[in-house]
């Protein structure tokens, strides 16, 4: 037997279909519209906490982006004052050079010397290079203070701190962006790095000490040491090291002066060339760190010493080599930061691009979680809005259908 | 022949009365509830004559309703089930749209908040930067503000809804209970005809009702119905009825409870209730926009609380130590608004709840009761289960929960059987603030500074500075000082002492420094954590070589502090280090889905099964005009044949007189 029917339900069931037919229109449509899959959360809960993730991962990576153009710039500053700095710095080397020769007069030096005081204004000036914002790049983080000042005396003091920003460029990277001035211009190791290989003022011969070389480290002990040369009975050049710690290292009779000859003394090596005379003193001791300011002061003291005799000129070039010594360690040290300021940028670069390259993946990956596929969207609007037309027509063509039509 | 025109007329008053039946039931085609009705029919006693039964004619028997009381129940247990999750659904769609829309979610404000403290910490002295940050952070509140407003607008609207619904179930139980009353007398004067119409009523509005709420139906031998709700508590019993309504039991909390009310006394029943409207009214704010006010809560709570801490720990462009940069979790106000007592409290306790570890907090409201007999609290969790039992710890007594919370007992005593709501989590939505007004204040840097002087000539290096108090007297002896200003001296590569530069006096001699390691300098010394702060040195340090520590004065580009708290953005601090801040907004997002979505399916599988029953139902009781139509075109030819009986009797008749 047939269910029956009654002729509510027939009613109700038409304009029951035909209301969620046009729902489901309704949503499509409004899929449509915002280009979306994900109206609301409901819809898709996992995938809506996915988005919400993919869609944070997005941002961070915009950010670190940000962040490394932020780094760049001033990394990019500090580079262009840095390759100002060494060519001043090989400006005044040059200069200095020539004025080793000991046939310049005393004019010629003083014009030189007059050019090595400019340049070393000019160096100040690129230490105290400010950012567009008007913050000292090289104070560490006391931006707000001018880091470098000249004193009555004409040295220079560092008014910043040591403080150095990083940056990050990625979640776990952080990148320094800058350098403290102190760094870039106070910490710079004299003489070769090592050692310190000193002439006293007071010499009266022409001997000249080389740079020392820690040939056995196992030997060395980090002592200060005094070269003392006087005569021995025979009116022989002799010398004595005297170690501040270590006291007096040859008992008589003292060796004998070799010109040229190598000294090795627990495992530092020198020479010394020329004639040193009777009561002539040098020293050779661990490097220290001096600022490259007080280097070009050096330099410029040296060139300011009488050359007139060859005693006084030997005095002259100990100062100078000293001075050269400094200034070529000065280079080094620049260019180091250099070097260590372009691989920053370097990180810089990758990062960025590790980010760059994050935010595609991500943004391909929201995508399949979030976008709409139109193509399906589109055949799924035909295929409701057919489902609403057939709902529709059929209602309209049931409900006609009553025997009181034909009563 | 003996009756022709007898038996004809009994013909006619039965078409007569199936013609008023088709066209009682063609009238009422659109009656809700209403049951088809039929005529039913039954031959008169015949009459024995000459050895044979001559039939006399037709009688009404009865008019019955085609109701079938299985189909009836099925379609009300229906009816309640598709109502509940239909409700359920309704209020959980607006807060599953609010959370996830981007114009309203809190996660593009966090982001932002969080990207304003890496602009600022790419450049910490710029003022610009600062009023961005300042800005963002008032857009990150507002919105927890707004959030929890919308929530809580919803949760209005939530309880203007349970007081209609209770009103009209008080309504419809009073109906009830008086059709019970009508369709008994009925039933006792009429011997036994059933009221038809009475009974399509009170169905119909039993039914209604089971779409408010789940009731239980027990038929008396009566014929009343007698309707319970919850575990077993009646609504209508014969001919009386009892009311439900809705009050507010607990102060300060917005949530209105379901009281059953017989005479003076009132019950509380909102646990009980399932099923229905209200059942899903309530079941939606307990699943779901309860824990949503709590999981906001926790995250404004937690995301306040870390930033103050490590924003205290910095120092800002005026050289002064951080301040809050959002309000205290721990104010006043916030304190007291965590406890909302019960209304029938007798005691004069009053409570406050503190936050001791916003990490620690879970999503849970607790029910904290007294026992004057054994004179203990008893902390229960939001299943019921208990979390601690402990003694009254009086006035001025505090407990610690290891839920991150204390409760603070801070005057008063309690009465036995005192309630209150715990609620550490729910308003920290609501009552997060800005604390910080000047741009100036945003402390980026941090408060310690390191130099090593030129002189050194070891290969010693700063590896961190770690600031994690800055109420010691190290910070607060003295202004933009550190006292005792601490310098590190190295008397060997492998050891150094720590000397008091202000009174120049050694406080540590001969600690032992490890090369190539991290040495926290103070800490070895033990100096710290008593400092409040530590230098962390690495490297291989030469004799003679020195650290010298200072307040950071005029440190503006340190940016470290706002390092340190954009680190918090990906750092586990919410719910005991297992997530981050938006990965428990995620969670609470994706919950929140989830619980729609499974209410969406619910309700259309509910729908469903609705639509089966009420198809059922329309099957068997429904109007059919076809059948109707039919049946009007039989009886009235039923009719027009009886009429011709008696036109033929009367012929008879004639036929006979003009015989004679």
């Amino acid at each position: 037997m047939a269910i029956r029917i009654s002729t509510s339900q027939i009613f109700n069931q038409g304009s029951a279909s035909i209301l969620e037919n046009q729902s489901k229109v309704n949503q499509t449509q409004l899929q449509l519209s915002k280009g979306t899959r994900i109206l609301k959360p409901s819809d898709d809960p996992i995938g809506s906490a996915v988005a919400l993730d993919l869609q944070k991962q997005i941002d961070n990576a915009k950010q670190y982006i940000s962040n490394s153009e932020r780094a760049r710039t001033k990394l990019e500053i500090e580079e262009s004052s840095l390759d100002n700095v060494t060519s001043i710095l090989q400006r005044i080397r040059e200069l200095s050079l020539q004025a080793s020769n000991a046939t310049l007069n005393q004019t010629d030096r003083k014009t030189i010397t007059v050019e090595i005081e400019s340049r070393f204004d000019e160096l100040v000036g690129l230490a105290n290079t400010q950012l567009a914002s008007g913050e000292y790049l090289f104070s560490g983080y006391k931006s707000n203070v001018k880091p470098f000042s000249i004193n009555g005396t004409g040295s220079v003091n560092y008014n910043g701190d040591q403080g150095v920003q990083l940056v990050n460029v990625n979640s776990s990277v952080q990148v320094e962006s800058g350098n403290s001035g102190d760094e870039v211009f106070q910490n710079i190791k004299t003489g070769n790095g090592s050692f310190v290989t000193t002439a006293a003022s007071t010499n009266l011969g022409t001997g000249v000490i080389s740079a020392a070389v820690l040939e056995d480290p196992t030997a060395y002990i980090g002592d200060v040491y005094t070269v003392d040369f006087s005569l021995n009975g025979s009116g022989s050049l002799q010398y004595q090291v005297t170690g501040a710690n270590s006291g007096a290292l040859y008992s008589a009779p003292l060796p004998i002066f070799d010109e040229g000859g190598k000294v090795t003394v627990d495992g530092v090596s020198y020479s010394i060339s020329g004639f040193p005379q009777a009561g002539d003193s040098f020293t050779v001791e661990p490097s220290f760190s001096q600022d490259m300011f007080t280097t070009v002061n050096q330099i410029v003291s040296a060139l300011k010493l009488p050359n007139n005799s060859s005693e006084q000129q030997a005095t002259f070039l100990n100062a100078l080599n000293l001075g050269m010594q400094n200034l070529d360690q000065a280079m080094n040290h620049v260019d180091e930061v250099r070097a260590s300021v372009g691989s920053r940028l370097n990180v810089i670069d990758s990062e960025a691009d590790i980010n760059e390259g994050l935010i595609v993946e991500a943004e391909s990956a929201l995508s399949v979680v979030k976008d709409l596929d139109y193509a399906e969207a589109i055949t799924q609007l035909n295929k409701r809005t057919l489902a609403l037309q057939a709902a529709q027509q059929s209602f309209v063509q049931v409900q006609n259908l009553s025997l009181f039509e034909f009563l | 022949m003996a009756d022709l025109a007898g038996i004809a007329l009994s013909g006619l008053k039965a078409s007569r009365t199936s013609l008023s039946t088709t066209s009682h039931n063609i009238s009422n085609i659109d009656t809700q509830g209403y049951s088809r009705q039929v005529t039913g029919l039954g031959t008169r006693l015949p009459e024995f004559s000459g050895g044979t039964f001559i039939g006399q004619g037709v009688d009404v028997d009865s008019i019955t309703r085609v109701s079938n009381q299985y189909v009836v129940e099925q379609l009300r247990r229906d009816s309640s089930a598709y109502s509940s999750y239909n409700a359920y659904y309704d209020y959980a769609v607006r807060v599953d749209q609010l959370l996830g829309d981007d114009s309203t979610a809190i996660t593009p404000s966090l982001q932002r908040f969080f990207d304003a403290f890496q602009d600022l910490s790419n450049d910490p002295a710029s003022i610009s930067n600062r009023q961005v940050l300042l800005s963002t952070g008032q857009a990150l509140v507002n919105r927890f503000n707004t959030v929890y407003n919308q929530v809580f607008q919803t949760n209005e609207t939530l309880n203007t809804e349970l007081n209609s619904v209770t009103s009209k179930i008080t309504q419809l139980s009073a109906s009830i209970a008086s059709y019970n009353q009508s369709i008994q007398s009925v039933f006792t004067n009429n011997t036994g005809e059933a009221p038809n119409d009475l009974l399509d009523q009170r169905d119909e509005a039993v039914r209604q009702l089971s779409e408010l709420v789940g009731i239980d139906i027990l038929p008396q031998a009566n014929n009343s119905l007698s309707i319970f709700v919850g575990s077993g508590q009646p609504l209508v019993v014969g001919g009386t009825s009892f009311e439900l309504e809705t009050g507010d039991t607990v102060s300060g909390l917005s949530r209105d409870e379901v009281l059953l009310t017989s005479g003076s006394s009132s019950q509380n029943i909102t646990s009980l209730i399932s099923g229905g409207r209200l059942g899903g009214l309530l079941s939606v704010r307990e699943e779901l926009i309860d824990p949503v006010f709590n999981e906001l809560g926790r995250i404004a709570l937690v995301l306040s609380d870390t930033v103050n801490q490590q924003h205290q720990l910095g120092m800002d462009l005026d050289n002064q130590l951080g301040g809050l940069f959002f309000s205290d979790i721990n104010g006043a106000l916030a304190q007291t608004s965590r406890v909302a007592p019960e209304a029938s409290n007798s005691g004069t306790v009053n409570l406050t709840v503190s936050i001791d570890d916003a990490g620690a907090l879970g999503t849970e409201s607790y029910t904290l009761s007294f026992d004057s007999g054994t004179g203990n609290y008893t902390l229960f969790n939001s299943d019921n289960t208990v979390n601690s039992t402990f003694a009254d710890p009086g006035a001025g007594g505090s407990f610690t929960t290891t839920d991150g919370f204390s409760l603070n007992f801070t005057s008063g005593s309690p009465a036995d059987g005192d309630t209150f709501q715990i609620l550490p989590t729910r308003f920290g939505a609501a009552e997060m603030s800005m604390q910080l007004t000047s741009v100036r204040q945003v402390a980026a840097a941090i408060p310690v500074t390191t130099n090593l002087p030129a002189t050194n000539t070891g290969n010693g290096f700063i590896e961190n500075i770690v600031v994690d108090d800055t109420t010691t007297v190290d910070f607060t002896t003295a202004p933009f000082a550190l006292s005792p200003p601490y310098e590190i001296r190295f008397t060997s590569g492998t050891s150094y002492d720590v000397v008091n530069t202000n009174t120049a006096t050694t406080v540590a001699t001969g600690v032992a420094f490890t090369p190539g390691q991290s040495n926290g300098l103070l800490e070895q010394a033990g100096l710290y954590p008593t400092s409040g702060y530590d230098v962390v040195y690495n490297g291989s340090p030469a004799t003679n070589d020195i650290v010298q520590i200072y307040y950071n004065n005029g440190g503006v580009a340190d940016n470290r502090n706002a390092l340190r708290i954009v680190e918090l953005s990906g750092t586990k601090t919410v719910s005991n280090g297992t997530t981050t801040y938006q990965g428990a907004y995620a969670q609470l997002v994706s919950g929140v889905g989830t619980r729609t979505n499974d209410a969406e399916v619910s309700q259309e599988a509910a729908e469903t099964i609705l639509n089966q029953s009420k198809s059922q139902w329309e099957s068997i009781s429904g109007v059919s005009l076809d059948e109707e139509a039919a049946n009007l075109i039989r009886f009235q030819q039923a009719y027009q044949a009886s009429a011709r009986v008696i036109q033929v009797s009367g012929e008879l008749f004639d036929t006979i007189i003009g015989s004679l």
